[in-house]
């Protein structure tokens, strides 16, 4: 129970870590250019994604200027124009978590290729999962809906809604884990890189 | 060997989206038959376009699209006009039916017991007007994440019909809950072409969901897709 206990508290620690890590990283280039990149895209996606296929339906089916207008709404939706305040946050916080790790996977894997590995595939799997469960679950347009209405044929609305917050739930906590994971990398790269720098520079003057 | 298992969960997640997405995008029967009830129906019998909508009145989504249709009247009735179309709005109790949502039946039966008396245009703005100035507006039922509707009786569907002056027999229609077995055969037709709500069939472009920040002007590219589609 104790050695639980220590491993959580642990846990914890590296999280915070992780955290001080972002705030070192944010004034390289090479954190916050792909942070800023995967937030946008990552956030233009899910509202595409929030009306069900709805809006890729349609930008298969209009013009140039119908398409970069729906593409338009979406990334303007990043920043809550048009947004219902509580449709607005969770994809605004996702999108922002999983644009922080994108940016902490390329400058982890900039400065040592072994220390970024699997994290990729983290990546991955949260857009997946984000992807998977937005839409309106009320309304049975989440992506799942059909594929349930197919195994569930009453109440397939209701199971589609269930999963949907379940798989949300799952892309979170996949992205907060490979955060930790990435950030305490990158804390200990940018410390590590501190303190040779620093060493370096006494040696010379010395 | 620790990377197996992120690389599994990866196949996972992906195969699961590309089903999700092949089923999303694959029907086997077209929306679009003829027409349910021409008491439903806006424009021309022998138009050259048939315009559906799939909607249910405690759908959130379907009424944002429908309200943004109603407050941008007079240039919808015009595009109706100007490119020839028939629309027709089927409402259904889909979200009774797949979730449970009690008032979904009950607006329903007003709205078909309203059609009874030919008024179901009537009904049907009113109860958009109603929900709007009542819930929406406050904040309440008008998104997957707000609030839900908890305090609706089946009251509300009844006095709307009164307020817009129906006749006893919409009264006894509604009581005697004589709409019903119109309705549940009418959802279960919808069930097996439409996947959500609302969904939409404009000619032989056939789309379901609604993005809530889209303005009129998105809507016209949905008409546009319908009109291009035939």
């Amino acid at each position: 129970m104790k050695k639980l206990f220590e491993k959580i508290l642990r846990w914890f620690d590296e999280l915070g870590l992780a955290f001080r890590g972002v705030l070192l990283a944010s004034r390289y280039k090479n954190f916050y250019l792909p942070a800023l990149l995967g937030f946008l895209g990552f956030g233009t996606l899910l509202n595409l994604f929030s009306g069900g296929l709805s809006s890729f339906s349609l930008i298969g089916a209009s013009g140039f200027l119908g398409a970069l207008k729906i593409i338009a709404n979406a990334f303007f939706g990043v920043f809550g124009v048009n947004k219902n305040l509580l449709d607005w946050l969770p994809i605004f916080f996702l999108a922002l978590l999983q644009g922080t790790l994108i940016g902490l996977i390329v400058f982890v894997y900039k400065k040592n290729k072994e220390k970024a590995e699997g994290a990729a595939e983290s990546v991955g799997i949260v857009a997946g999962l984000a992807i998977l469960g937005s839409g309106c679950p009320t309304c049975g347009t989440t992506l799942l809906a059909p594929l349930i209405g197919t195994i569930f044929s009453g109440s397939s609305f209701a199971v589609a809604g269930l999963l949907s917050g379940v798989i949300t739930f799952l892309a979170v906590l996949v992205a907060i884990f490979s955060f930790k994971k990435v950030g305490f990398e990158t804390y200990a790269i940018i410390k590590s890189e501190n303190y040779n720098r620093k060493k370096k520079n006494h040696e010379e003057i010395a | 060997m620790k990377k197996l298992p992120r690389i599994l969960g990866l196949v996972v997640v992906g195969g699961l989206l590309l089903l999700a997405i092949i089923t999303s995008t694959t029907k086997t029967t077209p929306l679009s038959e003829k027409i349910w009830d021409e008491r439903t129906t806006f424009g021309s019998l022998d138009a050259k376009n048939y315009f559906i909508v799939y909607t249910d009145l405690m759908c959130p989504y379907c009424n944002l699209y429908a309200q943004e249709v109603y407050h941008n009247e007079s240039e919808f009735e015009q595009y109706l006009a100007d490119n020839d179309i028939l629309y027709e709005v089927r409402v259904t109790d889909m979200l009774y039916d797949a979730n449970g949502i009690k008032h979904s039946q009950t607006s329903a039966e007003g709205a078909y017991c309203a059609k009874r008396e030919g008024k179901f245009w009537e009904y049907y703005h009113a109860a958009l007007t109603a929900l709007e100035e009542d819930y929406y507006n406050k904040g309440i039922g008008n998104s997957k994440t707000a609030p839900k509707i908890e305090d609706m009786t089946r009251a509300y569907w009844l006095n709307l019909g009164k307020e817009i002056g129906l006749s006893e027999s919409f009264e006894t229609c509604f009581n005697n809950r004589e709409a019903l077995e119109e309705i549940n055969k009418n959802t279960a037709k919808a069930n097996s072409v439409a996947y959500g709500l609302p969904s939409f069939a404009f000619n032989k472009y056939e789309t379901s969901g609604y993005d809530p920040t889209w303005d009129f002007s998105i809507i016209k590219e949905m008409y546009d897709a319908g009109l291009k589609s035939k």
